[in-house]
């Protein structure tokens, strides 16, 4: 497939359209509000499920295995009396990052069929779990009783979205800009570029599953993951963990492939920089 | 107990027939094929429309259901699969779980939801006593037909000049090409072939697990695990992985009901664990 070809200047352009003509709704669909809501939520489902498939390479078909945790964590923390949404939100973004964490153990391992046939186990297992434990998480009842508190104390959920539309938009930009950033960075061109070459060549950096969270997806860890791409220099340099927050050092000619990519905040340093031209295909 | 493991190598047996075709398409084009179970219930119907509206005898029908089935397949082979077998996974995965969909749906808008009548033939029904067991006959039919295509299929791709083709093929496509082995010609033909098992799977799953347009979704993960766990590209590995895969579902159903629905998973999990390219997991060795 032939990629599109957009300038740096036009994609600003476009992407600025784009989130201003979902924003627009607002205005325009008064009475949808709730929907686009939705939409926006499923967005960014997509777009982490494009961080797992696309980026990291896994053929996994049990993503939704990730929004479910998230929604249960949030929905059980709200019940049990803590219902703060944004809390809600990291909670969730940390029990399914830690799912995530622990199923990566057996989710990245041997061929993109066994890996298939895993989620699709690992999926169907959670499933089965969650029906079963009727008593926590209602069964096919589902979760009873969930009342989430407003937005940063003034703003109730209400009953046409209005609430819910701002607030799934305003994080939902939000994790699409740091996921975005996260994407553009050094580390994630040697995740990409792991998937395109040899697949034992970064076995590590694959482990990127990340969950997500109702109402919200929530961010990627993305500080576990730093450690798990740096944690196999192609240097010597051990000292570079710590560089974590030095300006990157990537303007020598051997990297000059990837130059965009190492203008990122966290780039490796120079000796350890992944250089390719970080086709994605 | 003796009759839990008996039912359960009937089942797997069952597993394997369909199965089969799916680890010869899988291994030979790496073409993850989904619709595998689509192709299984062309059989199905198939049959079970020659014997209800025709009044065709079983085994004629059986024959009739391979036929549909390996039809079909070629013909999607042709216009779909062909131009896919060089794609990313995630598109074959797309493109044949769309096909599994659009059989479903055309399947209930045809045949209705509802499950295929069958009545078994007057030989197939009814109980024989083996080693002082009562078991049923249409079940022992199973397991000879199993054992049956197993022998077949060993004796086919050990021996004949086809066999030595695939073999080939699944070894190493590039240099089978360069031998001179006409390779798309032979994806081709193995994939008919292993859609017309399929279909005869289907058909005779007719006594034992029922037809119902979403028999394909049902059932798939159950198709997939025996390829994986045995070992993609073989013959003799989804036939383990069948009779594992039969016996413990059918003991843990059995003996467990209350976690039996997801022991298979367990099982399937662990198995691909320990080994994570199948019980048998070189390639081309048939």
């Amino acid at each position: 497939m032939k990629p599109l070809s957009v300038s740096p200047a036009q994609l600003r352009i476009a992407e600025i359209a784009f989130w201003l003509a979902l924003a627009s709704s607002f205005f325009l669909l008064p009475d949808k509000l709730t929907l686009m809501s939705q939409v926006m939520i499923f967005g960014l489902f997509a777009v982490s499920l494009d961080m797992a498939l696309g980026y990291a390479g896994i053929l996994t078909v049990g993503h939704a295995a990730f929004f479910g945790a998230g929604a249960y964590a949030a929905g059980l923390l709200a019940r049990y009396g803590w219902s703060e949404p944004f809390t809600g939100l990291v909670f969730a973004l940390v029990v399914s990052g830690l799912l995530g964490y622990v199923l990566s153990y057996l989710v990245v391992r041997g061929a993109d069929l066994t890996r298939l046939m895993i989620t699709i186990g690992v999926c169907v297992l959670l499933f089965e779990m969650a029906n079963r434990l009727s008593g926590i998480t209602g069964g096919t009842d589902g979760l009873q009783g969930v009342v989430i508190a407003p937005v940063l104390g003034f703003f109730d959920f209400d009953l046409y979205g209005k609430t819910a539309f701002c607030y799934a938009f305003g994080v939902v930009l939000a994790m699409f800009l740091l996921v975005r950033l996260v994407l553009r960075s050094p580390s994630a061109w040697r995740c990409a570029a792991s998937t395109t070459a040899a697949s034992a060549c970064w076995p590590s950096a694959r482990r990127w599953k990340r969950g997500c969270a109702w109402p919200m997806p929530s961010r990627p860890r993305w500080p576990a993951w730093r450690a798990r791409c740096w944690r196999r220099p192609r240097s010597s340099s051990a000292s570079s963990r710590s560089a974590s927050t030095a300006r990157p050092r990537c303007s020598s000619s051997s990297c000059s492939a990837a130059p965009g990519a190492c203008t990122a905040a966290w780039s490796a340093p120079s000796s350890t920089c992944w250089c390719t031209t970080g086709s994605r295909t | 107990m003796g009759i839990v493991i008996f039912d359960g190598v009937a089942y797997g047996m069952l597993l394997f027939l369909i199965g089969v075709g799916l680890s010869i398409t899988m291994g030979l084009m790496n073409f993850v094929n989904l619709a595998h179970g689509s192709f299984a219930m062309v059989g199905g119907y198939a049959a079970s429309v020659l014997m209800n509206h025709f009044g065709l005898g079983f085994g004629l029908s059986l024959a009739a259901a391979f036929v549909a089935a390996a039809v079909v397949g070629a013909v999607l082979e042709l216009v779909f699969y062909r131009r896919l077998y060089r794609a990313h996974p995630l598109d074959q995965v797309l493109l044949s779980i769309g096909v599994v969909f659009v059989s479903i749906a055309a399947f209930t808008y045809f045949f209705g939801p509802t499950m295929q009548p069958f009545t078994l033939p007057p030989a197939l029904d009814g109980q024989v006593s083996v080693l002082g067991l009562e078991v049923g006959r249409y079940r022992l039919f199973l397991i000879v037909c199993g054992v049956a295509v197993l022998a077949a299929l060993l004796l086919g791709l050990g021996k004949t000049r086809y066999g030595a083709m695939v073999r080939a093929a699944v070894d190493n496509q590039r240099v089978a090409g360069g031998t001179g082995i006409h390779v798309q010609r032979l994806f081709f033909l193995t994939f008919s072939l292993g859609c017309g098992l399929a279909g005869l799977g289907g058909a005779l799953s007719l006594g034992m697990l029922g037809l119902e347009p979403s028999f394909p979704l049902k059932y798939l993960v159950y198709f997939l695990m025996v390829v994986c766990v045995g070992g993609a590209g073989t013959v003799t590995g989804p036939f383990i992985a069948a009779l594992l895969v039969g016996i413990v579902d059918v003991a843990g159903k059995y003996y467990w009901p209350e976690a039996g629905a997801f022991l298979i998973y367990v099982f399937m999990i662990v198995m691909l664990l320990v080994r994570p390219h199948g019980i048998v997991a070189k390639k081309g060795v048939a």
